[in-house]
C-alpha cells in the first residue's frame, strides 16, 4: 500500500449519493478504498483472519456513520482514522500471544559469519518482523506503519490519532528502534 | 534548522533520513553530522540494517477472490447487524404495551400481599372468638355434668294478679337420669312472672283478636260473660277490651 491518501477526486460525489439513498455510492467507495483498509489493519495487526474480519467491521462502521459525515477531513484519513482505531482496539484487547510459533525465533541465529540473509528464508523474515511488530505499544505500531509503509506526514498521523507531532515523532523513532533491537537478538547482520 | 542541534535530536531524523523522508534542511544537518561523528553513523548503520529488514519482508497477498468478495460479505453483515437492530427495535414498541401491563399486574400483586385478607381475622377478633369458643365449652362440660331430665310433669298450677301482673305458680315433678344412679326425683315450684306490662300486653293483643277463651288469654269472668252475650254484644265487647288495651 502507498501512502497517498490524495485520491479523494469523486469522494465527495459518492458521499452525497449515498446519503441520498443510493447505496452504490457506498459501494463504489468500498471498493475504491478496501485494499487500502485492509493493508492498513493487515500491519497492526498482521493476521489475515483478523485483519479481513476488522476491515468489514470498519466498512459497517462507515455504513452507519457516512450520513452523518460532515467532509471536515477527507474520506480517506476518516477511514484510516477508524481503521487505525479499530485496530488499536483490538489489539488491546487480544492477549498478547504467549507462546512464540516459530521455533527459528527461539533459537537465535548459530552463526555470525554467515549472512543472514543466507540462511533466513523469507517466512522466517516475516515472522521475525511480525513478532517485532507485536512487541511495540498499538499506538507505536500503528505510527510505524503510518510513516513506514504509508508514508503519511507527520501532521496527518498526529491528525488521525489525535496526538502532538512531537509525540508521533517520538512514537516513530521508538518504534523502530524497538524492532532493531528485537530484530538484533535474532539476527547478526 | 538549527545549528546547535544535539546528536540526540539528529537520531530521531536518521529513520526519515534513510527512507527519504527529510527537508533538505534537515537531510543537510544529519549528512554533516554523520561525517563527523562515528557514534551517529554506528546509529545510522543499526537503523538502516533494521529498515532493509523491514523492506524485504513482504506480507502474504489476498487472493484476487477475496477482494471480489468483501463488498457482498460486508452487506451480508449489515443485512444481519439490520435484521437483529430490527427485532430489538420491535421488542422496544413491545415494552410500550407490556410495560403498563407489567405495573398492573405488579400494583395487583403488591396490593393483594400488603392488604389483609377480608377471611383474615384481626387479633381482637381472634381473641372474642377464643372466648366464645371458651365459653361454649365450658357450657358443653356443664351440660355434661348436668342430669339428663327423664320426665317432666306439671302437678299443679295456679294463678294469681296482683295489680296488672299476672302471676302463674307451677308445680312441676321431675325425673333425672343420673349416669350409674337410680334415677332422682325432684319437685319445684316455677313462678312465671312477666317482667313488664307490655308483654302481657302483646300476649293479649295476639290472642284476643284470632282466638277465644282461655287459650286466646282471657280471665274466667270474661269468658262467662262473653258466653252470655249475643254475636254483635261479644263483637263490641272485644273491641271494647282491645281498644282499652291499646
Amino acid at each position: 500500500m502507498t501512502g497517498n491518501i490524495s485520491n479523494i477526486n469523486n469522494d465527495s460525489e459518492l458521499i452525497r449519493q449515498f446519503k441520498n439513498g443510493d447505496v452504490k455510492g457506498y459501494n463504489e467507495i468500498v471498493r475504491k478504498y478496501q485494499k487500502q483498509v485492509y493493508w492498513v489493519i493487515r500491519k497492526m495487526v498482521q493476521d489475515h483472519d483478523e485483519a479481513d474480519d476488522i476491515t468489514q467491521e470498519v466498512f459497517i462502521k462507515v455504513y452507519s456513520a457516512l450520513k452523518d459525515f460532515r467532509e471536515e477531513s477527507n474520506l480517506f484519513t476518516w477511514l484510516y482514522r477508524i481503521a487505525t482505531n479499530y485496530s488499536i482496539n483490538h489489539i488491546k484487547k487480544v492477549k498478547v500471544r504467549s507462546t512464540i510459533s516459530v521455533e527459528l525465533v527461539a533459537e537465535p541465529i548459530e552463526s555470525k559469519d554467515k549472512k543472514a540473509d543466507e540462511l533466513i528464508d523469507e517466512e522466517r523474515r516475516r515472522k521475525i518482523l511480525e513478532e517485532a511488530i507485536e512487541t511495540l505499544p498499538a499506538q507505536q505500531r500503528a505510527v510505524f506503519n503510518m510513516r513506514y509503509y504509508d508514508q503519511l506526514p507527520y501532521e496527518e498521523i498526529a491528525k488521525i490519532l489525535g496526538k502532538s507531532v512531537g509525540g508521533i515523532k517520538a512514537n516513530y523513532f521508538h518504534a523502530v528502534k524497538k524492532i532493531g533491537e528485537f530484530v538484533k537478538e535474532k539476527i547478526e547482520y | 534548522m538549527k545549528n546547535n542541534i544535539n546528536i540526540e535530536e539528529l537520531k530521531v531524523l536518521i529513520p526519515d533520513y534513510i527512507t527519504g523522508q527529510i527537508d533538505g534542511k534537515d537531510r543537510i544537518a544529519v549528512e554533516k553530522a554523520l561525517s563527523e561523528s562515528s557514534e551517529l553513523r554506528e546509529f545510522y548503520n543499526e537503523m538502516k540494517g533494521t529498515l532493509e529488514f523491514v523492506n524485504t519482508v513482504k506480507l502474504e497477498e489476498p487472493s484476487p477472490q477475496y477482494w471480489n468478495t468483501l463488498l457482498s460479505r460486508i452487506h451480508e453483515r449489515i443485512e444481519q447487524k439490520e435484521a437483529s437492530k430490527f427485532s430489538w427495535d420491535k421488542v422496544a414498541s413491545m415494552w410500550k404495551v407490556l410495560v403498563p401491563i407489567a405495573a398492573v399486574i405488579l400494583i395487583a400483586v403488591i396490593y393483594y400481599l400488603v392488604k389483609p385478607s377480608e377471611t383474615q381475622m384481626t387479633k381482637d377478633e381472634e381473641k372474642k372468638i377464643e372466648k366464645i369458643e371458651d365459653k361454649k365449652s365450658e357450657d358443653n362440660e356443664k351440660q355434661k355434668k348436668m342430669p339428663e331430665i327423664k320426665d317432666e310433669k306439671i302437678v299443679k298450677e295456679e294463678k294469681s294478679k296482683e295489680g296488672d301482673v299476672v302471676k302463674r305458680k307451677r308445680s312441676v315433678k321431675t325425673d333425672y337420669i343420673v349416669k350409674d344412679e337410680t334415677p332422682e326425683k325432684e319437685e319445684k315450684e316455677i313462678i312465671y312472672e312477666p317482667d313488664k306490662e307490655v308483654s302481657y300486653a302483646i300476649d293479649i293483643d295476639e290472642t284476643s283478636i284470632f282466638a277465644g277463651g282461655e287459650g286466646a288469654g282471657l280471665d274466667e269472668e270474661t269468658v262467662n260473660l262473653l258466653e252470655r252475650l249475643n254475636e254483635k254484644e261479644q263483637d263490641s265487647l272485644l273491641e271494647e277490651l282491645e281498644n282499652s288495651n291499646l
